[in-house]
């Protein structure tokens, strides 16, 4: 960029005076770069080293974080973003991409990975939105102690048992168009702070990548799911956050239960302490996705091929290995009859 | 309000010389005009300094619709503000500056949100372009240098 910003101060013949720095500088950060999104203002910040200069004031960014994701407006997650590197740019940065799957589709080899104790908190800033409508932010820290002692399964939840949060729309739950219309329209986001490292990373792939309706309860349950690199190659976890969705008495929805949890591929639910590494992890070192959305199916998509593949493979070596039983039976089976065969021709000649 | 006796008419006079006649009400929707006003500071001309006329006439038709169609239907008000935004660029910043000087805050929120919206959505080379007096060529040279160094092997 920097071979860019050289160029800025020759003279432009033809368009003199037509470009924005014509206009004052204090009327350009107040005026113009609040109204900006923050895709926008990224790009705007880039372009030249006085907009760059104008658009660091961190209230510009606060606006957009707290309009985005109103759960970062909680004082204690502002707190927290204001002690990352350039505070709510760094936090945008930071979780605004999805994680990218596709980089490396391995983990680093546990000598190299460095063993820092896991922080006592987990800080998750969640929300949900029914289209542009808020439904639910909330802002979470989880003691991860309790989890590690116990070594439970390794599952966050934001809600209480008992406590619901009703949808902002009428739905109709028991209809079947209910379950595409969630999928269209709902998306969440939950973004993980690392209180220590002073990062956070965004784990939904803010459309679901599949909806399920439980066949007992008639629950709708819609999972976002972020790949993971595994320990070994061709192996990949997933980091599932799960809205659950009931119907209520007087019609329209609510939401249940709202949980993050880390999988591998069979499903089986890793412990806190792997789980919390993971996470961290990828936190850190997780490399975030250039350009548009929509990768995350794709993503998840693979994952489940994977998984297939992965259980052909597996069938296939059974098959295998059932065929080669077979054949040594047989052949024990022809072999002793060739011997019985053979002694009593043996037998019947000596006689 | 004021004491003048030119029955709440004002003249405006640009920084090239020219003379605008506009009612008090209109010209009083600049907040800096107000307070020379209410200050009793401003003989019947005032001097615009910085503002030349072809711009004080379109802030002054921005001001008198504003003022006129205070009864209106606010829609009304929507398209006629949209139609004036939608100018070239350099009168655009030149509108920004005059406004800002002189306080009228309608016209500066309207001037802004456009300005806002045209470069919402786009990318770097196109605000370069656009906004920056960028030409393609630079662009060019400057993404093909970028990438050479980006395509180095760091380790």
């Amino acid at each position: 960029m920097d071979t860019a910003d050289s160029l800025t101060t020759v003279d432009h013949g033809g368009g003199g005076g037509t470009t924005i720095s014509a206009v004052h500088p204090d009327i350009l950060q107040t005026h113009i770069l609040t109204r900006l999104d923050g895709p926008t203002l990224a790009s705007a910040a880039s372009t030249s080293s006085q907009l760059r200069a104008l658009s660091s004031q961190d209230h510009l960014w606060r606006y957009i974080c707290n309009d985005k994701w109103p759960s970062t407006a909680h004082p204690r997650v502002r707190r927290l973003i204001s002690s990352f590197p350039s505070a709510h740019r760094s936090f945008i940065s930071d979780s605004f991409p999805s994680l990218d799957h596709r980089h490396p589709l391995r983990r680093s080899p546990p000598n190299r990975r460095h063993t820092s104790p896991p922080p006592s908190q987990l800080f998750s800033a969640v929300d949900l939105h029914y289209q542009t409508k808020p439904v639910l932010s909330k802002a979470l820290a989880t003691e991860t102690i309790t989890g590690l002692m116990l070594g439970a399964d390794f599952r966050i939840d934001l809600l209480d048992p008992k406590e619901t949060v009703p949808m902002p729309v009428n739905l109709d739950f028991r209809d079947d168009t209910c379950e595409s219309d969630l999928e269209e329209n709902l998306t969440l986001s939950w973004i993980v702070i690392d209180p220590v490292r002073n990062r956070a990373a965004n784990f939904s792939s803010f459309r679901p990548v599949s909806v399920d309706r439980n066949w007992l309860t008639g629950d709708i349950e819609l999972r976002y799911v972020t790949v993971l690199p595994g320990d070994r190659r061709g192996e990949v976890l997933q980091c599932c956050a799960i809205v659950t969705c009931g119907g209520r008495e007087g019609g329209g929805l609510h939401v249940r239960e709202v949980s993050l949890q880390v999988e591998d591929m069979e499903g089986k639910n890793l412990g806190w302490e792997e789980s919390l590494v993971i996470l961290l992890e990828a936190v850190e070192g997780g490399k975030r996705r250039i350009g548009k959305r929509g990768g995350e199916k794709e993503g998840y998509e693979m994952c489940l091929k994977m998984k297939k593949e992965r259980s052909e493979r597996k069938k296939r070596r059974q098959k295998r290995l059932e065929v080669a039983s077979i054949a040594t039976a047989v052949t024990i089976f022809v072999a002793f009859w060739v011997f019985v065969v053979i002694r009593i021709l043996q037998f019947l000649h000596l006689v | 309000m004021s004491s003048s006796l030119e029955k709440n008419m004002l003249i405006l006079r640009s920084s090239d010389g020219e003379e605008f006649i506009v009612p008090e009400v209109v010209a009083v929707m600049s907040k800096a005009i107000k307070n020379m006003v209410e200050d009793e500071c401003a003989s019947n001309t005032i001097p615009v300094p910085n503002v030349d006329a072809n711009i004080l006439a379109m802030v002054i038709e921005f001001c008198k619709k504003h003022d006129e169609s205070e009864a209106e239907a606010a829609s009304d008000l929507k398209t006629f503000d949209s139609e004036f935004v939608n100018r070239g660029q350099e009168a655009l910043y030149d509108l920004i500056t005059a406004a800002n000087f002189r306080d009228v805050k309608e016209l500066l929120d309207a001037l802004c949100q456009n300005v806002a919206e045209m470069i919402k959505g786009k990318s770097v080379h196109h605000i370069r372009i656009q906004f920056l007096g960028y030409q393609l060529f630079e662009i060019l040279t400057s993404n093909f240098i970028w990438n050479i160094w980006c395509d180095r092997d760091f380790d």
